[in-house]
């Protein structure tokens, strides 16, 4: 938990110093205020996030189903 | 602290009284105090995994990190439940379960040290847990003192004492049951709390759960300058691709508790504290909603902590209080009824003494069965005299871990549950994997893997992770540099990337070679 804040700003801005420079996929400028358009699933744009909510709900279902199901296996 | 307050505590710490002394009562040998007699109820068994599993930091400190980073930290909900109930339980526990039963383990190394047929790898199995686990212990103890600290307005050491004492007599006394039992109605304490959170949290808000998303959504643009810098792209969007916080996210959180709670000694020994696999399985179910609502609240609430503070006071979660930790209980003051104030409180401290409890459990088990009954076998001739030295280790342990508290820095203490996290996965992982699906491997081949494990993550933590190498400062004082890796981002790279697969490829070519030989 400590970790994201040690070293502080200053090694916050170093880092963002060097990540500014090497190449990646992701826009570099703040993110613009969302457009009215845009696809969102649950509220959230990114299908990173929303993803997981899916993924979520779906362990909770597997898991609701796999107890009610084997409720009373028998051991082999 | 008023008088309600003191009287659900007090009312809070008879019921753990009364628990620990049930486990006493029913706790007749040492099969009873290490494995809970191998008859425990489904329910206990999978509510005690869940509070073990989930400690005062998943809540307050992750909850903390969510409102700060947002809800990519979700990730962390759903490997806890996907690894760590689905596959733990169902890949894992089942035939844990029933090699255990087979072999009569009462603890983890015991269960490695009698497949493998290997004393060797029983003591080192019980040194490791024996040793690192102390640091991991003395992180959670340190925050429940801190907590009691502030809440009761107490004495920083005399909370620490306290707390202590309180888990020690019903660790010591009530074994593997009295843990359990307690473990379950803290569990139930935490569920209760955080669903009852959700639901006032939205009736705060006014509105629902895609509406309060969009809101949040739209706060993007008021995203720090500094957070951004490190890949804070809002707080319903996952952190930059290649930036330092994507890296902690995904190797750190994915990779390190992902993998890492699989092969946690406290959590494989309640797969065999249950009579049959049916227990497991509807263990699964139990597990699953249990975290589902536990930990994907906090971390949900602890984001939309963002939009409550901006509604109502202007300002960013991270704007009212510096410090992550302070977050939630902030958040809980503010937008909680203050009667909600007293429930938390048992909440946190459920949460505490619950994963303490499981760790003093499982130390004293590794120095007094594991170690000393591997290497004095005079300690097998009567059980209750093995009950007797166990509880006399768990007692040092829990001495231990105390003293660790007053003698270690606090950035060493603070990096303890990735160092044990880390240890853990390295080291037993590709072991115990082995002893449940590959018949063949060998005990060279097991002992190789968890010594290639164990060297390959604490060089990796002394010399290449920047935050424990810099916490802990060896590598400053032998090189002249807080750690040897410098170039990004594979300072930030967690230990577990470089010696989990090394310790699979050292019990792979070795399981080879002697395979070869023979």
């Amino acid at each position: 938990m400590q970790g994201f804040s040690a070293g502080g700003a200053q090694k916050n801005r170093r880092r963002g110093a060097i990540f500014r420079k090497i190449h990646y996929f992701c826009p570099l400028k703040r993110p613009p205020a969302r457009r009215k358009d845009e696809c969102l699933m649950f509220g959230i744009p990114d299908p990173g996030i929303w993803m997981v909510y899916v993924l979520i709900v779906g362990c909770v279902a597997f898991s609701v189903w796999y107890g009610i199901k084997y409720w009373n296996e028998k051991d082999k | 602290m008023d008088f309600y307050t003191g009287f659900i505590v007090m009312l809070y710490f008879l019921a753990i009284a009364f628990l620990g002394w049930l486990g006493y009562r029913r706790t007749k040998n040492s099969d009873d105090y290490l494995v809970g007699g191998r008859q425990m109820n489904s329910a206990v068994m999978a509510l005690s995994y869940g509070a073990t599993f989930i400690s005062a930091s998943a809540i307050v400190g992750f909850g903390g990190v969510a409102a700060t980073f947002g809800m990519g930290i979700q990730w962390l909900c759903f490997l806890n439940m996907f690894v760590g109930v689905v596959v733990a339980f169902i890949f894992f526990g089942r035939r844990t379960r029933r090699i255990g039963a087979q072999l009569h383990a009462g603890s983890f190394p015991q269960f490695l040290g009698l497949y493998y047929k290997s004393r060797a790898i029983q003591v080192l199995t019980g040194a490791v847990v024996f040793l690192g686990m102390p640091l991991y212990a003395a992180v959670v103890l340190k925050g429940g003192a801190v907590f009691i600290e502030e809440i009761f307005q107490i004495d920083y050491h005399v909370a620490l004492l306290v707390f202590t004492l309180i888990i020690a007599a019903y660790v010591v006394a009530g074994g593997m049951k009295g843990v359990m039992y307690t473990d379950a109605l803290q569990a139930v304490i935490m569920f209760v709390c955080m669903a009852f959170l959700a639901a006032w949290l939205y009736r705060t808000l006014g509105m629902g759960f895609t509406e309060a998303n969009r809101a949040l959504t739209d706060m993007a643009p008021l995203v720090p300058e500094a957070l951004h810098q490190v890949g804070h792209r809002g707080w319903t969007a996952m952190p930059a691709f290649h930036s330092p916080q994507w890296y902690t996210l995904v190797t750190s959180f994915v990779l390190g508790v992902g993998i890492g709670c699989l092969a946690q000694p406290q959590l494989v020994v309640r797969f065999m504290t249950v009579e049959s696999n049916r227990q497991l399985n509807r263990g699964v179910m139990i597990g699953c909603i249990f975290l589902a609502i536990t930990v994907g609240v906090i971390y949900h609430a602890g984001a939309l902590s963002n939009l409550y503070f901006f509604r109502t006071e202007g300002k960013l979660a991270g704007e009212m209080v510096q410090d992550m930790d302070k977050i939630i209980p902030l958040f809980i003051s503010h937008a909680m009824p203050e009667w909600f104030s007293v429930i938390f409180m048992l909440c946190i401290l459920s949460a505490s003494m619950s994963t303490l409890s499981a760790q003093f459990h499982t130390m004293g088990a590794a120095a007094g069965a594991d170690i000393y009954g591997a290497l004095a076998r005079k300690a097998r001739e009567g059980k209750n005299r093995s009950t007797l030295i166990i509880r006399l280790a768990v007692l040092v342990s829990i001495l231990l871990s105390y003293v660790i508290c007053y003698t270690l820095s606090e950035g060493i203490i603070a990096r303890g549950t990735s160092l044990f996290m880390g240890v853990c996965a390295s080291t037993f992982l590709p072991a115990y994997f082995c002893s449940l699906y590959c018949p063949r491997v060998d005990r060279r081949a097991a002992l190789w893997s968890m010594a290639v494990g164990l060297a390959g993550s604490s060089f990796a933590m002394l010399f290449l992770h920047r935050k424990e190498s810099e916490a802990i400062g060896l590598c400053r004082a032998l090189f002249g540099q807080d750690c040897l890796l410098t170039t990004y981002p594979l300072d930030l790279v967690d230990p577990i990337v470089w010696s989990f697969p090394l310790s699979c490829i050292a019990i792979a070519l070795a399981a080879r070679l002697y395979r070869k030989a023979a």
